[in-house]
């Protein structure tokens, strides 16, 4: 087992290594670069003279070409420097440690909420299969899944924010919010979080649902199950203890794949939302070309879809004893 | 399809010895059996149709017309710009203004217009036709019976631009999982035929793909084009998507090459690309088509999503997202900007999820007769 996690390290360096020379290619070859953008968004008298052009270019080694600009990122990164933003000049790291927080937020809510309702959601759709409410409740869950994000996120923008004027439209905090009481200030943050936690919920609720039910609806069909039945045992005890247990199995790696999830946020929602989470700030640095910004994020969520495919490669042969890597 | 006509189509009792249907008539008849897969099915076919006759549908170009003795179909330059007849754009310079200036220039002229007379990327003027008021524009273009469903900011006409939309939307779709397909089937095949060193490198190549949210990759590959046109905006949603296909090919290739009818083309001296994909692909087809159809709501689901946040194609090709993001920047005064494109998005993504799991459970033999 160690010799296989040390085999998938070894090559998930090499695959970052190559992720990240893809991305810095692919970055600095998009037209313009952070100081040309910069110059043509700031106030003529704020504009920088060509002096100062040339000092910050080497500062970023613009002047280099993006082969040689990518080795000299890789050694700061291996020194554990992810260098400085190019228009807020605060390190990288804290940029991105700042956005964390806000992401989790609407992530980790949204992860807690999924698990929490599919899973006795999924166990009531095995129980009531074929009957009329299953039915019913099996169809919205699979219109739901196909309903886009961004165009539910719109709809019901239009309708709780805008027509009933019941919850704010966009930001994660409202008007004055520094004079709110502490309990003020939670309902704040509350209510302009629970539209987008919703919108990044029911899609992955829904799949996950659907996801448990195929699983219990071909667990249940073996043997072991009639043999359960034969012995008296109770049809909650059937469903929970015996079934369930077994079609934990295919979850657990679907666990390891939304690790990657948990820290990107999503680009749409957070940019409907104006929420300043990490997949609103990987917009933003995409647009205003932050190389470093956009440097840092890549090799964040490639670390964590590499981890998270390790973990869940792990965690299955863990749960499952037939499955050895040696 | 219902139960009663499946029944009358059965011949009762066949006289000789019946030839048992092939794997994909097999199929066919087992997907015929979904009602809502079917509804899938005629819903595209609709959204076919609709894009095809999108000209006929909603322009202000005549679909035929006859002018100083000749005749043109003007509407064609919907579909390719340069189609447009050169006497009505640089010979005689009308300017979009087909109405009056077909009667000023030709007395005798005649023409069949379009259901609806309204462009989807300009405004109508008051002066474009007779009787027709032009456009009101902003939180006046309310749905009308002139503007079925309202008009945007600049006063250009929803429906019309949703009904052109249309086209990029299954062009998006067809075109961009073909590529994906293309590729990811190549990438997959190689990987799971030859195994060894190919299947090390390529699986680390999907990896590597795989490692970066594809969105990203998307937002990456498109700034590099600046204005990126609708194509490019295919390709790169093609050249993307195809990491799931590749990895579902692989995994049936290696199941399949160990078949005996695989040693036995391999004993009879077929060659390596005739193995993989005439006797290999042929019995692997059936569980790649279900990513392809997931695919294609994904391609349309990325599509509209790049429009919505305003990175998609260039402004001169009508798409749903953009009417969508239009409607995000007023959503307080413009609902009707939000509501049409809306459900023109979901509906063509519901229906090929449902295509999809259709396909799925009709080559799936433990699925079949759920």
């Amino acid at each position: 087992m160690l010799t296989y996690i040390a085999r998938r390290i070894l090559i998930g360096i090499f695959t970052l290594l190559a992720v990240t020379f893809i991305v810095y290619g692919l970055i600095r070859n998009m037209p313009g670069t952070p100081l040309t953008i910069m110059q043509e968004t700031v106030r003529m008298d704020a504009m920088m003279s060509q002096d100062q052009m040339d000092k910050l270019e080497a500062q970023y080694r613009l002047d280099k070409p993006w082969y040689v600009g990518y080795w000299f990122w890789l050694g700061d990164v291996m020194q554990g420097d992810l260098g400085r933003g190019i228009n807020d000049r605060r390190k990288v790291n804290i940029i991105i440690g700042e956005r964390l927080p806000k992401t989790l937020m609407l992530t980790g809510t949204s992860l807690i909420l999924t698990y929490f309702l599919c899973i006795p959601m999924g166990l009531w759709s095995t129980a009531n299969a074929l009957s009329f409410r299953e039915r019913l409740v099996s169809t919205i869950l699979y219109i739901l899944y196909a309903l886009p994000n961004f165009v539910a996120a719109v709809y019901l923008n239009l309708i709780i924010a805008v027509r009933l004027e019941w919850l704010p439209l966009y930001g994660s905090t409202g008007e004055g919010y520094a004079e709110m009481s502490s309990l003020g200030k939670m309902w704040d943050i509350v209510s302009h979080a629970i539209l987008p936690v919703l919108c990044l919920t029911y899609t992955s609720l829904a799949y996950y649902t659907r996801f448990i039910k195929a699983n219990m609806m071909e667990t249940i069909q073996q043997d072991y199950i009639r043999t359960a039945k034969a012995k008296g045992a109770s049809p909650t005890s059937i469903l929970v203890t015996h079934a369930f247990r077994n079609s934990l199995i295919p979850l657990v790696t679907i666990v390891g794949l939304t690790l990657p999830a948990l820290l990107a946020g999503s680009v749409i929602l957070e940019t409907i939302y104006q929420w300043n989470g990490i997949g609103y700030l990987f917009y933003q640095a995409i647009t205003m070309r932050e190389y470093p910004v956009i440097m840092g994020l890549v090799l964040m969520f490639s670390v964590m879809t590499l981890l998270g495919q390790l973990l869940a490669d792990v965690l299955y042969a863990f749960v499952d004893p037939r499955i050895t890597y040696s | 399809m219902s139960a009663a006509a499946e029944l009358a189509e059965q011949p009762v009792k066949p006289t000789k010895p019946a030839v048992s249907q092939g794997f994909w008539a097999t199929a066919w008849r087992y997907y015929r059996r979904r009602p809502m897969a079917m509804l899938g099915l005629y819903f595209v076919a609709f959204l076919a149709i609709v894009a095809i006759f999108s000209p006929a549908i909603a322009g202000t170009k005549p679909i035929v017309c006859s002018y100083k003795g000749n005749i043109y179909f003007p509407c064609m330059g919907y579909f390719y710009a340069p189609w447009e007849n050169a006497i009505f754009t640089t010979g005689d310079h009308f300017e979009k203004r087909y109405e009056p200036n077909l009667k000023a220039n030709d007395p005798d002229s005649w023409a069949i217009w379009p259901l609806v007379r309204q462009d989807p990327i300009e405004r109508v003027r008051e002066n474009w036709f007779e009787g027709q008021p032009g456009n009101p524009d902003k939180a006046d273009g309310k749905p009308s019976w002139q503007n079925l469903m309202g008009t945007d900011s600049n006063g250009v006409d929803v429906f019309a631009q949703l009904v052109h939309g249309t086209r990029v939307a299954l062009l998006v779709g067809f075109v961009s999982m073909g590529i994906a397909g293309a590729i990811g089937i190549a990438v997959g095949a190689c990987a799971g035929y030859f195994g060894g060193w190919v299947d090390f490198v390529l699986s680390r190549f999907i990896e590597i793909i795989l490692c970066v949210p594809t969105l990203i990759l998307v937002i990456a590959l498109l700034a590099i084009a600046e204005h990126p046109s609708i194509w490019q905006v295919v390709a790169v949603i093609g050249l993307t998507g195809w990491t799931g296909i590749a990895r579902l090919t692989r995994a049936e290739f290696l199941k399949i090459k160990q078949i005996e009818y695989v040693a036995a083309a391999k004993a009879m001296g077929a060659g390596s690309m005739r193995i993989m994909f005439i006797h290999i692909l042929r019995n692997a087809l059936a569980p790649i088509l279900v990513p392809i159809s997931f695919g294609i709501a994904a391609a349309i689901f990325t599509e509209s999503a790049l429009s919505f946040l305003g990175i998609g194609a260039d402004t001169l090709t009508p798409t749903w997202g953009r009417v969508l993001h239009e409607g995000q920047n007023n959503i307080r005064s413009m609902w009707w900007l939000i509501f049409f494109p809306g459900l023109a998005i979901f509906t063509t993504v519901l229906a090929y999820n449902l295509i999809g799991e259709g396909i799925q459970e009709a080559t799936d033999p433990r699925t079949r007769d759920a």
